[in-house]
């Protein structure tokens, strides 16, 4: 999945977001109404995706789309 | 004997666990405490009440929801006691009227404890003891982010139900499998796939007779 396939997979999984919102440089702690709920949506979306289970200290070391993209990658590579 | 009289009382009462959140009902010697938390600005603005509540009040208020119809937890997350959480008013047929959730410890607000307090909740309700398959929420027109959290649980804006200040929102058992199994999913990952719903108690006459049973269950086991 590119770095752009990943960015609107995401931004459909965060139903209330008006699409085309969320760009891979977005700070995603900085999304309208951001909650711990989005986090978790996180989580299970890159466990769906990938098989990778993302921790909260790996969440708390991004900030952008593209730093979680980063990480997964490294993860399946 | 105080100490003896304490533990008894942790025994009998109604408590539900997962995901590291401790949900105890709500008991009477806590109800200062709420109403402390209850009073403070940043939660009375996402209050449809908004007048100071008195102890008088507030004592008159637990006596009218310590019975089986209404479940009032106090939220304790890290050996810490942070929110109360609510689902009120039982109807056999309708189910609970109602659901809700506040943070009385500012720190709190925006940590996973809410979200977890909530799925432990919810996962009770709809798939553990199977109280209902509806739940309703009723949310201020104005907070904006609440709206947002209840919609990402499952929750949909229930037709014509807006009176101008504060809408309802229901969440069928169908869309909580939908939306709640990706976050129960999440959390159990976050808890080494590892932690299952522990419901423990003494029946009581504050309990639904379907509670009552359960944890009859439990205690045979």
């Amino acid at each position: 999945m590119t770095l752009e396939a990943f960015t609107k997979a995401l931004e459909e999984e965060f139903e209330e977001i008006t699409p085309g919102t969320i760009s891979p440089d977005s700070n995603y702690r900085e999304i309208e109404g951001w909650s711990s709920m989005h986090a978790l949506i996180v989580i299970a979306f890159v466990d769906n995706h990938y098989d990778i289970i993302l921790s909260a200290a790996d969440l708390k070391q991004t900030s952008t789309i593209k730093d979680l993209y980063n990480i997964v990658q490294q993860r399946v590579g | 004997m105080y100490l003896h009289t304490m533990n008894l009382k942790l025994i009998l009462m109604l408590k539900i666990s997962q995901y590291g959140v401790h949900l105890t009902r709500l008991q009477f010697d806590e109800i200062e405490l709420v109403r402390q938390w209850r009073n403070q600005d940043f939660v009375v603005d996402n209050m449809d009440y908004k007048k100071v509540i008195t102890k008088e009040e507030q004592e008159k208020w637990f006596h009218s929801i310590n019975n089986k119809y209404n479940y009032y937890f106090v939220i304790n997350w890290e050996n810490k006691k942070i929110g109360v959480i609510n689902a009120k008013n039982y109807n056999p047929q309708l189910g609970f009227g109602e659901g809700g959730i506040f943070i009385g410890e500012k720190e709190h607000l925006n940590s996973i404890a809410p979200t977890f307090a909530t799925l432990c909740l919810l996962n009770v309700v709809f798939l553990e003891i199977k109280l209902t398959n509806i739940s309703r929420v009723k949310i201020l027109n104005s907070n904006q982010k609440s709206i947002d959290y209840n919609k990402l649980l499952g929750y949909k804006l229930i037709p014509k139900s807006n009176d101008g200040i504060s809408s309802y929102y229901e969440l069928t058992l169908e869309n909580y499998l939908k939306y709640g199994s990706k976050l129960n999913q999440a959390a159990k990952l976050t808890h080494n796939n590892n932690d299952e719903i522990q419901i423990t108690g003494r029946p009581s006459d504050t309990n639904l007779e379907q509670i009552n049973e359960y944890l009859k269950n439990q205690i045979c086991q």
